[in-house]
């Protein structure tokens, strides 16, 4: 009998543990999700524009929303330029990593060369949209958010600046 | 004629059977289903809290990480637990069974809680992945579970015994009887065979003896 009770008094002490430690792996988990689903990159609206007339480059802007509670640096941006989806060109600067208080806001520009010849013609009449991911890192949780970006610019008009 | 004391007509209190007397209650049938059904709960729900932090799964989400074999010893340890306190074997199985499989499914649950709560989109191969996670630690534990359980088993008939053997010998002391001859093991047991053997041997006491003279 007493080992009876040895055995279901820890099984129902360590329950106890068991059922703590079980809330907190949801809280966790769900809080962490929670935190990497409110920041967002994507594209300013109206704010792309060509810079050569024959659409060898151009600027867009992309709007960084943190509305977690927690400060995050934004450790990169990749930023693809699309002509109806194909591959037109990128943004080749070298990023500098931007830090985002807790619920900052910040709106990063972007200069974009065209490498893709075979289309840079169509520059001005292809549906334009930007894909690319970014690298976000977070106060206290030590997994980077890796966020896809992707948005459609529309048809742009060229005409140069 | 005097009232009796309602103790007499009281239900009297459950008592260990004799030569298991000791101070620990024993618990009746109900309470002991209830007890065991508690105590499967409770282990199912620790399994599933170290199956949250092992899982490779979840382990860029949760602190403080365990490695997977705590997994497998804590499966082990809580078929063990089951083993001491379920006589009824099929019961042990089918509750050691239904242990694994039931925390793997609230740790598939947990991985699968944020398209519950729509933090995260509900897609078909978020779903596939936290039930193939579930499967794959159902299975890891399951093993553990069942060798544990049959340890357990074992261990709580053999420690059971032991006591049972302590308790005897202590109630005879104090009434003064001599110690019961213990049933000797059942290799060393007679069967039918071997007690035919015995009465075949020559000279042997335990064969019947045969009076040959003629009757007068």
């Amino acid at each position: 009998m007493r080992l009876y009770w040895i055995a279901m008094l820890a099984a129902l002490l360590s329950g106890a543990v068991g059922g703590w430690a079980l809330w907190s792996d949801a809280d966790q988990y769900s809080s962490t999700l929670r935190t990497y689903s409110e920041v967002s990159v994507t594209y300013e609206p109206q704010s792309f524009r060509w810079t050569d007339d024959r659409f060898g480059g151009a600027t867009v802007e992309m709007r960084v929303v943190n509305a977690s509670g927690v400060a995050t640096t934004v450790e990169n941006i990749d930023v693809h330029l699309t002509f109806s989806g194909a591959f037109a060109g990128s943004s080749y600067a070298r990023f500098q990593p931007v830090a985002l208080a807790a619920g900052e806001e910040r709106v990063l520009a972007f200069t974009i060369q065209i490498t893709a010849p075979s289309i840079q013609a169509t520059g001005g009449t292809a549906t334009l949209g930007i894909t690319g991911d970014a690298t976000v890192a977070f106060e206290g949780l030590e997994r980077d958010l890796h966020l896809p970006v992707r948005s459609e610019i529309g048809v742009v008009p060229g005409g140069g600046t | 004629m005097s009232k009796p004391s309602p103790g007499i007509y009281s239900k009297a209190p459950q008592t260990a059977p004799r030569g298991t007397q000791t101070s620990l209650p024993i618990p009746n049938r109900w309470q002991a289903a209830l007890l065991i059904a508690l105590q499967w709960l409770a282990l199912t729900v620790v399994l599933a809290a170290a199956m949250g932090r092992s899982a490779t799964a979840l382990q860029d989400y949760i602190t403080p990480n365990l490695d997977a074999t705590w997994v497998m010893v804590l499966a082990l340890l809580g078929g063990v637990s089951l083993g001491i306190t379920v006589r009824d074997a099929r019961l042990l199985y089918v509750l050691a069974l239904l242990l694994p499989v039931s925390s793997a499914t609230i740790f598939g649950a947990i991985i699968y809680l944020p398209a519950w709560q729509g933090i995260i989109l509900r897609a078909v191969s978020f779903a596939n992945y936290a039930q193939q996670q579930a499967l794959f630690m159902g299975l890891w534990a399951l093993v553990p579970t069942l060798i544990g359980a049959t340890v357990g088993y074992v261990l709580a008939g053999r420690v059971r015994n032991t006591f049972d053997d302590r308790d005897e010998e202590r109630r005879n002391r104090r009434e003064g009887r001599a110690a019961a001859v213990p049933l000797p093991s059942w290799w060393d047991r007679d069967t039918p065979n071997t007690m035919r053997e015995r009465e075949s041997e020559p000279g042997s006491t335990d064969a019947p003896q045969h009076d040959d003279t003629p009757q007068r």
